[in-house]
């Protein structure tokens, strides 16, 4: 069944109890994700962490991060099992989420960050590959929508009954509950087939058993000469830039200004595109396949200016949290087409994993800039200038996606040459 | 010696055990009988440690033995993290930090204000003289005698950089009054209500 890979590049066997179950294990996945995000710093206040403490468990955290990004991309295009390079990685996220909550204490608090930081590095990769395994390069557009809907399902129910979780019981118990949904994540993995998501031919992934760093040189090499590549990590790290401040910030407006319930206003403007991405996202995917990449990149990258410039200019805050749908439309966008372009300029030099790794610490470094960039500007000149400064490099990032982003979808008669990788 | 005195301690109380051992080993140096005391979770009554009887405020040891003071755990908790509420029970956040002037006295603390999950929340200086003990004898929460408004429309605080304290109690004004010279100059941040 492993190498049954039709010339035409049509599908392998793909079974339905496969497909099925990687929906499942995308969905949980996202669940257990949720609770690491800004939540930490609030279930740590509430374990009576000083702030300078957080803030320093927090930077190291998203330094390593940055740093696994590339390492771990390169150590799953060389682990022989998908399957069980993302069961350890969830399994090491799940420990992480239990040593949270059972012992809040500096040192486990780093180790369980970092553990969780590797896990997720592993796991992010693992899953897209398991995806383009299985789909293959012509179903690979609609399955990452499939995998962005699911995820976003997950993380949209998992905010909510994080909210009724810490709110009824305790902070802890969200990384409780996120440590025990390990166990149905992993039962999702174990009814994926794994001849069905094992790479289908003996290409660039397959060819070499264990991680060497000669390869992963070599392999960045090539991927900093891809034109594609390097056009797409730059308008991406420029939209992250813009992007990732701009929920706390708006978030922050509508505490300000709203006379009640802004909790349930700041709340809807987290779920709220979360629901927009579960519903869109397979519409992108299949639609990245029959208008091809570009149109739908420029739509995504195109709704972030118009965010940042309604953020700037309305004042009420349940318009802010309208605006904030516009958050949906990118995040669909990319959610399927970073992945997706992935594998399309990977499809011919391999190393489709640890190109994820890069565009990931792409994602990181823009993100991380975002937010001090942002504070900054805000303290200094006030909200208004933070939106409009980040609405122009969105802008900068729309037209250079306009103007330099080559098509990266492959023609339909071009499927036969993945067959002969480099 | 000042071992023998924490195991003393340990003596005054058996519930105390359970919960004060960690500390007192870990820092017996450090005179760490007050803020054991505190910490303990005992039905104990106040009652003095060791052949001193005289209690420091800072811990230090000053003869024989550490001088303590056991209080009884429903009757004081740590102030980080405490949940605080408005006079009407509305959530207003978590205390975060408290700020100290140079003279010992606390000004203000920081409440974590507002916010989902972690998203949208602002970090506000409430004077401290606005902040009471729950009215029902808990623990459980701080009361903060200003309205909601108030908090959310206050400018953010920031580490490092002048802090805006908002509500002195006597303030007959709705409008956040900030604290007078020690602590800052009043500064108004950029991103002040515009309501």
């Amino acid at each position: 069944m492993t190498h049954s890979n039709t010339p035409a590049g049509a599908p392998p066997i793909r079974s339905r109890a496969t497909r099925r179950a990687l929906d499942w294990f995308v969905f949980f996945v996202a669940d257990i994700q949720t609770g690491f995000g800004p939540f930490v710093a609030v279930y740590l206040t509430s374990e009576k962490w000083t702030q300078t403490d957080i803030g320093l468990v927090l930077t190291v955290a998203g330094l390593i991060t940055l740093m696994l990004q590339v390492p771990c991309g390169a150590l799953v295009d060389s682990v022989r099992s998908l399957r069980a390079a993302a069961a350890v990685a969830v399994s090491a996220i799940g420990a992480a989420a239990f040593a949270l909550a059972v012992w809040p204490v500096f040192p486990v608090v780093l180790a369980s960050r970092i553990m969780h930081a590797a896990g997720s590095c592993v796991l992010g990769p693992a899953i897209a590959s398991m995806s383009l395994n299985f789909a293959g390069s012509a179903g690979i557009s609609t399955r990452l929508g499939r995998n962005a809907s699911f995820a976003s399902i997950g993380t949209g129910l998992a905010a909510a009954g994080m909210a009724a979780c810490g709110y009824y019981l305790s902070s802890q118990a969200v990384f409780l509950v996120a440590a025990a949904l390990v166990g149905p994540a992993l039962i999702a993995l174990g009814r994926i087939r794994a001849a069905e998501v094992t790479p289908q031919h003996s290409g660039a992934a397959a060819a070499h058993r264990g991680p060497s760093w000669r390869e992963t040189r070599q392999g960045l090499a090539t991927l900093l000469r891809d034109r594609a590549l390097m056009v797409f990590a730059f308008c991406i790290v420029l939209f992250q830039l813009a992007n990732a401040a701009m929920l706390p910030l708006a978030a922050s407006m509508v505490t300000l200004r709203s006379a009640s319930a802004a909790t349930v206003m700041v709340g809807a403007a987290v779920v709220v595109p979360q629901l927009i991405v579960a519903v869109l996202s397979p519409i992108v995917g299949t639609k990245a396949q029959s208008w091809g990449r570009r149109p739908l990149l420029i739509i995504g990258f195109a709704a972030l200016p118009v965010r940042a410039l309604l953020f700037a200019v309305i004042v009420n805050p349940n318009l802010l949290v309208v605006a904030q749908m516009l958050d949906g439309i990118s995040a669909c966008v990319l959610g399927v087409l970073v992945p997706l372009t992935m594998a399309d300029v990977t499809r011919r030099t391999g190393h489709f994993n640890l190109a994820q790794g890069a565009i990931g610490c792409a994602v990181g470094i823009g993100a991380s800039i975002s937010t001090t960039l942002a504070g900054k500007l805000s303290d200094l000149y006030g909200s208004y200038a933070a939106f409009v400064a980040m609405g122009v490099v969105a802008a900068a990032a729309v037209i250079v996606v306009a103007l330099f982003m080559p098509e990266t979808r492959t023609a339909p008669g071009d499927a036969p040459r993945e067959q002969t990788p480099a | 010696m000042r071992f023998l005195a924490d195991i003393r301690l340990k003596h005054i109380g058996v519930a105390l055990l359970l919960g004060a051992a960690p500390v007192a080993l870990g820092s017996p140096a450090l005179g760490a009988g007050l803020r054991l005391a505190q910490a303990a979770p005992a039905p104990a009554a106040v009652a003095p440690a060791g052949s001193a009887a005289q209690e420091t405020e800072d811990g230090k040891a000053e003869s024989l033995g550490t001088p303590a003071v056991v209080i009884d755990g429903q009757a004081a908790e740590s102030l980080l993290g405490k949940k605080v509420q408005s006079a009407k029970d509305e959530d207003m956040g978590r205390i975060v930090d408290v700020i100290v002037d140079k003279a010992g006295q606390i000004r203000a603390a920081i409440v974590d204000f507002g916010g989902f999950l972690g998203v949208g929340s602002r970090k506000i200086a409430v004077d401290w003289r606005a902040i009471h003990m729950s009215p029902d004898g808990k623990l459980d929460h701080l009361v903060i005698s200003l309205p909601q408004d108030q908090l959310r429309s206050a400018p953010v605080y920031k580490e490092g950089e002048p802090v805006v304290v908002i509500g002195p109690p006597a303030a007959p004004t709705k409008a956040p009054v900030p604290v007078p010279a020690p602590v800052a100059p009043p500064v108004t941040a950029p991103d002040v209500p515009a309501k």
